[in-house]
């Protein structure tokens, strides 16, 4: 086990590195911005950073050889211009390397927030994705099991008609749809709920009821996803021989439900609820957009339409290491819940 | 003829075996043969799959609503007359759904107001409205509150000095003088907790100018308030007393709370003698003529002024397409003569006016002034025109889905999108499709070192969130339906290519296929012929559904603005129209509806294909 398990860890890693050098070099191949509509100053601090981190070129004089310079500055105050070349990308891509280990440095925004540290932006934005993204888990997981099972215990009967139908339709809404017509609903015509992520000014109550139309939104997919996983599995195990064997015995039907189905039908699905816990961390782009979050997801979509690269490398970064953790963590829980499972495992 | 056969035994002895024709006799000569031949075609798979499609009742449902959605993305588009360039519609914007008659309530292209500002001299709410466009008894007026910017129907009310900036406060325009040896009397009344959020704080009243800056008082208690203050300017000098501004701010520092306090009126007097230039009664009054001011650049501060409010509702159609005032030159009116439009006299005048052509835009022409001067004519010709007939219509248009702020037809415009989310989804659909069937039968097919191959690469490629792969091929290829198509792509065929290398592997080892190669088929025909006819049932389920999966990705992309660029799509719209959230909802409901309908019943089509094709999968997800 210990040796299937390092062996995922490096294998995510190495895959890690390979995504995450292909996008550098891609992302490089774009023409790179430089602060827009912020000082001379602020700009040099800036282009001075780049420089030294092994970016750029930095010199005070014209330079030979490495083609337009990116950018060149004079302030008021000097006659001295500064002049600014890109580097070759796979020299700016070992700097990028070298400075991600020995400095933890992953780049510097330039257009979202001016010289800030990317990694600072997305830790800032980090707390309030998470924060809405628990409390949906803790909603949406227990809520889908118990509907799960609802269903499956009364496979094929009105409840589990009803219940299965709901499901089939929520889980095709896309949560943006969703989340539009909850603000719509619920913000604007009924006037219940903030129509957005409440200021850090505003009452503790307006702040409690700020969170209800993005979890609402949220954990309707994944209540209905774990309802349709839990119901699926539960009718396998419902109708498997072991059961039968359990109730010839002269267990009672809840007794044999709780004993035995339950704990086998969990196995596939407590793995997926870990990976879950995991995957939050990325978050919901567009619903963080819609309902003014200022989370990670958030951060994407404005380095984005920014063009800020640097933060925008970052940001994909982080969003690849927590889909590879998680479909570890997937897999790896499997093997622990049933040792007879190893994904991956030829 | 008798035919000898030999065969040698174990012990070397040679038997004979003789057979005579007449030991074999014909079992079934002239007898008939009882059994039957099949009255019934034999079934083929796909006719069976159909039998099962056609059972499940919410299959044949949603492929019907699928279907209608399909026809309707082909026809509306192509029949509307409207414009969605976006070019010609200036003046309708922002119509309302309207389906039925205007007044009926319902779907009737009118649009309710309510709390707007009612002008008692006019008898008519406030602004840019069009008195003929307001429905005939909807128009009533209330007694109401106005908060933050002054008007100039309103009465009363607070200044609010709120304490979100740092060092709020707010102070007069004009400057007093007085003499320290009078009487000075300050009254004023301060309230708190006007809105439940606003939490008070203590206050201060000061004269100030410049350099000096006189407390009056300092407190924390509301209410009214008469105060003797002379205390506070005695020993002053007159130079010290002269041109003096009021000041009134809040006191402390609490910036993360929401805080404010209510100032009503103030009034100081010198020895009865009312100081007019900083006292106030009327806060609107005051903020209005800017009497008083805030030193915050966002906030005007006016709280709970007394007005006349009004609610009513509009018919933007009628002003839009209704009847309107229009001028013509002699010449414009020549014209509509000239294609026997209208019969028009110009020396007997309006009266003379016939019309002859029901689509002509002139209903009346009201009055008409031509002039010569110095050989040049100038005509001015009044008529009443219906805009409608102008724009080129032969009847009111109704647009069931409203108008956009660029005055588009919204039915046009939504349907063009399906249509267009459709086509882009189906394309991405097919070229995933097969290359996905190529990539994973190979992978299948062949195996060993060939599978563990691809299969690194397939890992690779699906461990790249499509998102990021998508972002990475717009940004660096441009914005164009072609490169959406390719990114699209790149990570889309992994999911058929895997389920076209499980089937393989599952179908490979079968006895008909092992037959089949020792007959000697070549591989092509193995996979062509046996292989993938038993696996495309799966495989197809897996491309339908995901026709649905790419209008998600697609209108995921358009809100985050790296989607279909130049085209509309139903992602397009619907990010685009997202700030018209509060206002014009009617602007998000048609299209998400339409998006959120298709996807159900793309999903229902898919389930309900899978059960068909698969019936061992049936009821599992």
């Amino acid at each position: 086990m210990t040796k299937y398990v390092i062996k995922r860890i490096l294998l995510a890693f190495i895959s890690l590195f390979i995504i995450l050098s292909l996008t550098f070099i891609l992302m490089k191949t774009l023409p790179m911005d430089i602060p827009q509509g912020v000082t001379p100053d602020v700009k040099l601090a800036f282009l001075i950073k780049q420089s030294s981190n092994g970016y750029l070129v930095y010199s005070v004089t014209p330079l030979q050889g490495y083609g337009d310079p990116v950018a060149t500055v004079k302030l008021i105050t000097s006659d001295v211009t500064h002049y600014f070349y890109n580097k070759p990308i796979m020299e700016q891509y070992f700097s990028w390397l070298k400075g991600i280990f020995t400095r933890w440095d992953w780049g510097t925004s330039y257009a979202v927030d001016v010289n800030k540290d990317c990694m600072d932006i997305i830790l800032s934005g980090l707390p309030f994705t998470l924060k809405v993204n628990v409390v949906s888990i803790i909603l949406a997981v227990p809520l889908g099991i118990i509907l799960g099972i609802v269903a499956a215990l009364n496979k094929n009967k009105a409840t589990d008609n009803i219940i299965s139908t709901m499901v089939m339709i929520l889980i095709s809404v896309p949560s943006f749809v969703l989340i539009t017509f909850l603000i719509m609903i619920f913000g604007y015509n009924l006037k219940w709920f903030p129509t957005e992520w409440p200021k850090s000014y505003a009452t503790l109550s307006t702040k409690v009821l700020g969170y209800i139309i993005p979890v609402v939104a949220l954990s309707l997919g994944s209540i209905c996803g774990y309802c349709r996983f839990t119901r699926a599995e539960l009718c396998d195990v419902l109708a498997s021989d072991y059961l039968l064997l359990a109730r010839t015995k002269g267990l009672t039907k809840k007794q044999a439900v709780i004993r035995h189905a339950l704990r086998n039908a969990m196995v596939p699905i407590l793995p997926s609820i870990l990976a879950e816990v995991v995957g939050v961390l990325s978050g919901s782009m567009i619903l963080e957009n819609l309902y003014n979050i200022p989370g990670i997801g958030t951060v994407f979509i404005s380095a984005l339409n920014m063009k800020d690269y640097n933060l925008l490398m970052v940001d994909m970064a982080f969003f690849t290491m927590i889909g590879l953790f998680a479909s570890i963590i997937l897999d790896l829980s499997y093997g622990f819940l049933d040792p007879r499972i190893r994904m991956g495992e030829r | 003829m008798d035919k000898t056969y030999s065969y040698i035994d174990s012990s070397n002895i040679k038997h004979d075996i003789v057979l005579e024709k007449d030991s074999f006799t014909l079992q079934q000569r002239d007898k008939k043969i009882m059994d039957k031949s099949f009255s019934s075609k034999p079934t083929t798979f796909l006719k069976d799959a159909f039998k099962r499609f056609a059972k499940s009742k919410a299959a044949i449902i949603s492929t019907v609503i699928l279907g209608i959605i399909i026809l309707l993305s082909i026809i509306i588009p192509i029949a509307l007359p409207y414009d969605t360039t976006g070019k010609t519609t200036l003046g309708a914007q922002y119509l309302p759904p309207k389906i039925t008659e205007a007044g009926t309530g319902f779907w009737d292209g009118t649009k309710k107001y309510k709390d707007m500002v009612y002008n008692p001299e006019t008898k008519m709410p406030d602004g840019n409205f069009d008195s003929t466009a307001i429905l005939e008894g909807s128009l009533s007026a209330y007694d109401g509150f106005v908060d933050n910017s002054p008007n100039k129907f309103a009465t009363g009310g607070y200044i609010r000095i709120s304490s979100i900036g740092n060092d709020e406060y707010i102070y007069s325009s004009k400057n007093v003088s007085i003499s320290a040896d009078k009487k000075l009397i300050l009254q004023y009344q301060m309230e708190e907790n006007i809105t439940p959020d606003n939490i008070p704080l203590p206050y201060y009243i000061s004269l100030y100018k410049e350099d000096t800056e006189i407390l009056l008082h300092e407190s924390s208690s509301f209410g009214s308030f008469s105060l003797d203050v002379s205390d506070k300017i005695q020993g002053k000098t007159e130079e010290e007393l002269s041109s003096l501004f009021l000041k009134v701010g809040y006191k402390g520092s609490n910036k993360d709370e929401k805080n404010g306090i209510f100032l009503k009126e103030i009034k100081i007097s010198s020895d009865d003698q009312l100081l007019d230039n900083i006292s106030f009664t009327d806060a609107n009054k005051a903020l209005l003529d800017e009497h008083m001011r805030t030193n915050s650049a966002n906030l005007s501060g006016l709280s709970q002024a007394v007005i006349k409010l009004c609610s009513f509702t509009y018919d933007p159609y009628k002003v839009a397409y209704g009847e309107i005032k229009y001028i013509y030159s002699k010449d414009d009116i020549q014209k509509f003569i000239d294609k026997g439009d209208i019969k028009y006299d110009f020396d007997v005048g309006p009266s003379s006016l016939v019309i002859l052509n029901d689509l002509c835009p002139i209903i009346k022409i009201e009055s008409q002034n031509i002039t010569s001067a110095a050989g040049i004519t100038v005509s001015e010709i009044v008529t009443i025109v219906s805009k409608y007939k102008q724009l080129g219509f032969k009847e009111m248009p109704k647009h069931l889905f409203g108008t956009n702020r660029d005055g588009i037809d919204m039915l046009k415009y939504v349907f063009e999108g399906t249509r267009n989310s459709l086509f882009l989804a189906i394309i991405i659909a097919a070229i995933c499709f097969l290359f996905g069937l190529l990539f994973g039968s190979i992978e299948g097919y062949f195996g060993g070192a060939i599978d563990l191959f691809l299969e690194r690469f397939v890992e690779i490629l699906s461990n790249i969130p499509s998102i990021i792969l998508i972002t990475i091929c717009v940004l660096n290829l441009g914005q164009n339906f072609s490169v959406f198509i390719l990114a699209m792509c790149l990570t889309g065929w992994i999911g058929t290519a895997g389920i076209t290398r499980t089937q393989f592997y599952r179908f490979k080892k079968r006895e008909y296929v092992l037959a089949s190669k020792s007959l000697g088929a070549s591989d092509a025909r193995l996979i062509f012929h046996h292989i993938l006819p038993n696996s495309l049932g799966t495989i197809i389920t897996s491309s339908v559904l995901m026709i649905p999966s790419v209008i998600y990705t697609e209108a995921t992309l358009s809100y985050l603005g790296i989607g279909l660029a130049g085209q509309s799509s139903l992602g397009n719209i619907l990010s685009t129209n997202q700030v018209n959230i509060a206002s014009n909802q009617y602007l998000l409901i048609f299209p998400a509806a339409l998006l959120a309908i298709m996807l159900i019943c793309f999903n229902l089509f898919g389930n309900g294909l899978r059960d068909a094709m698969n019936p061992t999968l049936k009821g599992s997800s």
